[in-house]
């Protein structure tokens, strides 16, 4: 089996850099739209769909749990700033949050899905897994503004 | 595995050019729509006048970013900061200092409280009309759980018609407003 240690990453950078480039068509073509903004819950949302992603297109790949924010944090702070959505300043506390963000989304997604992850239903637990995170997520963000 | 290691850093060097290209290969059709959709819906708000010329501010009003004048009246971009972030917004004033127009045009306010302030027609409406100070809780009420925000777009539409009826002396506008 071929190794997909990083395969974790390489789905983060897919969804980030397709949500950037629909942001850019939308920016281009309909500029009276309003984009959501790259927030704690929008990130959430892009780290639980390369999750979901990851899961299952590499089931039971291992992961490099030191690489992972290491990427993120890349992944966050380059590609908004390719995209000329944000500053250098900006893109630099992107990349922070969004490295811690998708770190701990990483783990508690994990855990949460193992546990979950048994009987007829376990094909549908890192679904239900991603759900609750993010229903969780939006409420911590409303919690912290 | 240690040649695996640069496969995400080839992904985000890729998907990074991707963008960039993608961004400054639109970069003149985007500035081209939002300058066509800016002037329709300055004749959307100020339907009289047919033609915009930028006015330079000078004036010391923080929440004025730039101005536009028409036949009938001013279209003003103002920002003022909310609760979770700026608020820009389009507020069209005529001749006589009233406001004849409104439109938000970014926030970031909280989902189902003050980002209603984005289509929520009644308060909206509020403002309408107006000629002097807009004020929360004395003739305009705030949306529902968003006083900041309510207050944030009063401070706008209040710094805009500041300026056409000559209450910002240092605009210049005392020669044209009411």
């Amino acid at each position: 089996m071929k190794n997909k240690t990083y395969f974790l990453n390489i789905m983060l950078t897919a969804v980030l850099g397709l949500a950037l480039v629909i942001a850019i068509m939308v920016r281009t073509f309909s500029p009276a739209s309003i984009l959501p903004e790259l927030d704690i819950p929008g990130m959430v949302l892009i780290s639980l769909v390369a999750l979901l992603a990851d899961h299952y297109l590499a089931p039971g790949a291992k992961r490099c749990y030191i690489c992972i924010p290491v990427f993120a944090v890349l992944t966050f702070g380059v590609l908004p700033y390719a995209a000329s959505f944000v500053t250098v300043a900006e893109a630099l506390k992107l990349a922070l949050v969004g490295g811690v963000v998708f770190t701990v989304t990483t783990l508690l997604f994990t855990s949460i899905q193992d546990r979950l992850s048994s009987g007829p239903a376990a094909k549908a637990a890192p679904v239900l897994s991603a759900v609750g995170l993010y229903l969780a997520a939006q409420c911590f963000a409303g919690m912290i503004l | 595995m240690k040649k695996d290691v640069f496969a995400p850093v080839l992904a985000i060097v890729l998907a990074a050019l991707i963008l960039l290209g993608l961004s400054f290969g639109l970069k003149g059709v985007a500035a081209a729509n939002a300058q066509a959709e800016h002037m329709k819906l300055m004749q959307t708000m100020l339907p009289d006048s047919k033609a915009f010329v930028v006015e330079p501010y000078s004036g010391d009003d923080a929440n004025i970013r730039s101005v536009h004048k028409g036949e009938t009246g001013f279209v003003i971009e103002t920002v003022t900061a909310g609760y979770a972030g700026d608020i820009r917004m389009l507020v069209a004033v005529n001749n006589d200092g009233m406001v004849v127009g409104l439109v938000v045009r970014e926030m970031s306010e909280t989902h189902s409280l003050g980002l209603n302030a984005l289509n929520d027609v009644d308060f909206l409406a509020q403002f309408l009309k107006t000629t002097g100070e807009a004020e929360i809780g004395n003739g305009v009420d705030a949306i529902s759980g968003a006083t900041v925000t309510s207050r944030a777009i009063a401070r706008g539409v209040n710094s805009a018609v500041a300026y056409v009826t000559g209450a910002d002396v240092e605009s210049g506008a005392t020669s044209w407003g009411g």
